[in-house]
This record gives C-alpha cells, structure tokens and sequence, in this order.
C-alpha cells in the first residue's frame, strides 16, 4: 500500500491502519508530511483516533511483556540445556578435505608454516607417486623395434651358440 | 582477562576445541532456550530445538565463515529450526514460556500481568510462522528491520510486510471486546 498523502489531505482508515502498523502508535517516528495528514484524520475522525488507542494498546502489550530480559525460569531451563550438551557425545565435524588433511597434521605436529608450500610439496610427492605408478605399470616409452632385430641382439649379446667348427 | 568473543571461540571450535564449545553453550543456552520456548510454545520442543541448534554450531564450525555476527548466524539456525519443527509437528502442546515461576509482592497486578502475558502468548502463537519470527526478533530480541531481514533471509521490505501484517492481526486479536467487558 503506497502512503505518500498529497500534502494536507486527511489519510484514509485504511492507508491509516497501515501507516500504524508500519511506523508503530508514536507519531513521532513517522515521516513528516504522512504526519500531518494523520493529524488530520485523528482530529477528524472517531474511528481513527480509536485505530490509534488500539495500536497504543497493543504496542504497550508488547514492549512489556517481550522485554527480552530472561525470567529465572528461561536461565534454569538454559542451564538443563547446557548440561544436557555437556553429556552428549560430539558428531563429527563438517570438514573439507583439505582441513582434515590440515588437522591431521596439526595433530601429527607437522603443520606447514605456509599452506601454499605445503600444497606444492604434496602435488610433488602426487605426481612422483603417479610417475612411479605409470613406469611399473607398464605404459611407459617404447620405441616399436621389429621383433627379429631384438631377438638378435639378445642372442648375439646373452645367448651366443658356440661357433661351429665347420662354421667358417 | 578479557573474555573471548564468540568469533573467537568459533575459531576454536573449528579446531575441534571441546572446551570453547561448552563456554559457547553456556554463554547462548539459556537466549536460544527463550527464543525457540516463545516461539514453539513448548518446554520439550524447545529444548530439543536448542540442543540441536547447539550440534549443529559444533559440526559446520570448520566451514563457518565469520561475514556475519555469530548471533546473527546463530539465531539463524534456531529459527530456521523452530519454522522447520511447526512444519513437522504443526499442534504441539502450548505451555504458557516466559511466566516467573513465584508470584511478585502485589498478588492482583501479578494475576493481571499473568492474564495480560498469556492472552499476548496466545495471540503470537496464533500468527502464521514467519509473522511469529518476525515479532520476536523484533520485540524479544530487539534486533533491527536490517538484522531481521539476515537471521529470516528476506529483505527489509519483507521484513517489514511481515511486521504489519502482524501488528495488524495483533491488534484486531488483543482489541477489548465491543461491549467493553
């Protein structure tokens, strides 16, 4: 609901009822130019002066009974709940890799000074480990030799038959 | 010694620190308690809202990220479990939250204030759930249009459509009856 009154026109009910609930019973706090205009209705208008005595009402209820100042009833009831905490067991905690990694470290007494050097270190070891891993298995280099020719190195270099007398 | 601030503790329960956490418990236990007792009406729910509020600081304390208050964060996640705990359990049984549990000096304003607090009670719980947040965390827990916009995820101007809504249902709610009885 817009509340924007043409300067020196009195608010209707409606758009009053909606200005106090808005800006609260003291007229005090509300814009200057939506002020005078409700000045004019409640100068006016039994209805709207009995809409103000109703939000004055309410707005009183509220301040003195939602204070938020604890009762002794609510500091017992967090210390039932405080204590009750203190005996369950803690779940785990919700931790990135990359904090449990971290925390394992702490607690191994090993927590890198500079993370950025510890990431470096930890990508270098990975790809050592995965080069390993790939000259094992296997997949490494190997130039395509024609099968003859090593079979002949490897005799002529392991596997050398005697020489035949009548080989010359 | 000064004591340490919540986002300090934070820092601490993100490492796992047991200790911070009970001092974060007791420092909050008894406002959350409040909060989530006016809210659900209810003593029991209340506290298990609150303790899981608790559990839930402790386990996303590695991946919290101090841009807000920690109250602002933490009032959050009680309201957010109060409004998911309406959702599941949508009657719950309404004790009168908040009452002092001995009569003041003055028996008579004692019996009116009682009858004032548990007519206001009722009228709250009567509010659908956003308007009930909306009015404690204005009024319970005095918090800004601003900060109720944060701990509820909306904008001010929702913040305050929420309000007026709900002054309004007050009001018609708390009005005397016609024949002034």
């Amino acid at each position: 609901m817009t509340l924007s009154p043409r300067s020196g026109r009195p608010l209707s009910l409606a758009k009053l009822e909606h200005a106090l609930a808005l800006h609260g019973p003291d007229l005090a706090d509300w814009p200057a130019d939506l002020r005078a205009s409700a000045e004019l209705t409640l100068a006016r208008d039994t209805a709207a002066r009995a809409l103000l005595a109703d939000a004055e009402r309410t707005e009183a209820l509220l301040r003195r009974h939602l204070t938020g100042a604890l009762t002794r009833e609510d500091e017992a009831f967090g210390r039932r709940v405080a204590a009750r905490l203190a005996t369950l067991p803690l779940p785990a905690q919700d931790r990135s890799w990359a904090q449990r990694i971290e925390s394992w470290l702490a607690a191994a007494e090993l927590r890198p000074a500079w993370p950025g050097v510890a990431a470096f270190a930890a990508m270098a070891l990975l790809g050592f480990i995965m080069g390993s891993h790939v000259v094992d298995a296997g997949f490494s280099y190997r130039p395509t030799v024609p099968a003859v020719a090593v079979a002949d190195v490897s005799a002529i270099m392991f596997e050398p038959d005697p020489i035949a007398e009548n080989g010359l | 010694m000064r004591e340490p601030s919540d986002e300090d503790l934070m820092a601490r329960i993100a490492d796992g620190n047991e200790a911070a956490f009970r001092m974060l418990c007791d420092r909050h236990a008894a406002r959350a308690a409040a909060l989530a007792r006016r809210y659900l009406g209810s003593d029991a729910d209340a506290e298990e809202v609150a303790q899981e509020a608790f559990l839930r600081v402790w386990r996303a304390a590695p991946r919290w990220q101090p841009t807000a208050s920690f109250r602002t964060w933490f009032h959050r996640i009680v309201v957010n479990l109060c409004l998911n705990h309406r959702r599941r359990v949508p009657h719950a049984a309404l004790d009168e939250a908040g009452d002092p549990a001995d009569p003041g000096p003055d028996a008579e304003a004692e019996l009116v204030a009682r009858h004032e607090r548990a007519r206001l009670t009722a009228a709250i719980t009567a509010l659908p759930d956003r308007q009930r947040a909306v009015v404690l965390l204005t009024y319970w827990e005095g918090l800004s249009n601003s900060r109720a916009a944060e701990v509820l995820g909306t904008t001010v101007g929702g913040v305050e459509t929420l309000l007026v809504r709900a002054r309004k249902a007050l009001r018609a709610r708390l009005a005397p009856p016609a024949d002034g009885s």
